[in-house]
């Protein structure tokens, strides 16, 4: 999970970026905007870890993209630091958001179709 | 579900077990460490250029081309560049280099057939960022004329990256071609890309897994 654990941080610099961005740094951007997207983000994180909402982590990869693609053409051509702020956030987050859960184990399908093909009950 | 007869499987004891066409297991950590080390140094690297390029810190360390790595990395087609894709190239080059670090982590010890697309999301991380940095190289010696250490430094890295991560994206594709050949089927193949098994996928691994011989008990 520890994945999960880098969303979550992200999701906490995104909620602190309205005071680390000043007014000139924003552009047009509102920090409604980063409150919003960084509580999403730190919800999807948290919600990864209950087994009935374990693939919420999608849900940040979806918004991930958005966060790049949006900053990118909304805020083009002169993309304020705020903008890019938003862009490389988006980016680490891809990347995080596809890291499965629990990602140093084998997946889940494996180990049910081994444990039954060995007569085993499945362990998951 | 028929349950064919029992067969050695792979298993905890099987974890460290050698992988055809190598004399080792590709996804191992020892292979892979060294590879998430060097990504995590160059991700470093990068920030440092990022830095200078976002205007944050006024120099960038060169103990061999003096102030030539500023002509580079300030030069008018690292601007084209940032304007073009929004962010500095350096910090981009972070990202993929953190990218390779992530990826590199991800997925147990035999994540080559339990979860070939994080191995092939690696590759595609890892061969074309290689390009990429080898270009760039080539760009400052030829078009700028001038050097960047810390630039050609990534660029080595890029190059012993790929180097040492190409045997596990490989074994990965071979398994996947495996497959394919003894199914004949995509969906079974788009399955086991996916990390799903299947009787053709567990055959398929256990042919490139060499089983140390077990006692009977």
């Amino acid at each position: 999970m520890w994945a999960r654990v880098a969303e979550f941080m992200l999701g906490c610099w995104l909620l602190c970026s309205p005071f680390i961005f000043p007014e000139e740094h924003r552009g047009a951007v509102s920090a409604l905007v980063d409150f919003g997207l960084g509580g999403l983000v730190m919800t999807f994180a948290l919600l990864s870890y209950w087994r009935p909402t374990r693939y919420a982590h999608v849900g940040t990869l979806l918004l991930s993209l958005a966060i790049i693609l949006l900053a990118r053409i909304m805020l083009a051509p002169d993309i304020p630091p705020a903008g890019q702020n938003f862009m490389m956030i988006g980016l680490l987050l891809l990347m995080f958001s596809i890291v499965p859960n629990k990602s140093f184990d084998a997946p889940e399908a494996w180990h049910r179709w081994l444990s039954e093909m060995n007569g085993e009950r499945p362990t998951i | 579900m028929n349950r064919p007869a029992k067969v050695e499987r792979p298993d905890r004891m099987t974890e460290h077990a050698p992988v055809a066409p190598w004399n080792y297991n590709p996804s191992a950590w020892s292979q892979r460490v060294p590879v998430c080390l060097l990504a995590f140094a160059a991700t470093l690297i990068a920030s440092h250029l990022a830095a200078f390029q976002w205007g944050l810190i006024s120099f960038v360390w060169d103990p061999l081309f003096g102030d030539q790595s500023e002509m580079v990395i300030g030069s008018d087609i690292a601007k084209k560049m940032d304007r073009w894709v929004g962010v500095p190239d350096a910090a981009l080059g972070a990202i993929a280099y953190l990218g390779d670090a992530i990826f590199g982590l991800a997925g147990s010890t035999r994540r080559w057939y339990e979860r070939p697309w994080i191995v092939v999301l690696f590759g595609i991380d890892v061969i074309p960022l290689g390009i990429v940095s080898v270009m760039l190289v080539l760009l400052q010696t030829f078009v700028l004329g001038h050097w960047c250490f810390l630039c050609l430094v990534t660029a080595a890295i890029s190059l012993a990256l790929v180097y040492l991560a190409y045997d596990e994206v490989y074994t990965s594709l071979l398994y996947l071609w495996k497959v394919w050949k003894a199914s004949g089927s995509i969906s079974v193949t788009w399955k086991a890309l996916c990390g799903y098994p299947s009787e053709v996928a567990e055959k398929v691994a256990l042919q490139m897994l060499s089983l140390p011989e077990r006692k009977e008990s």
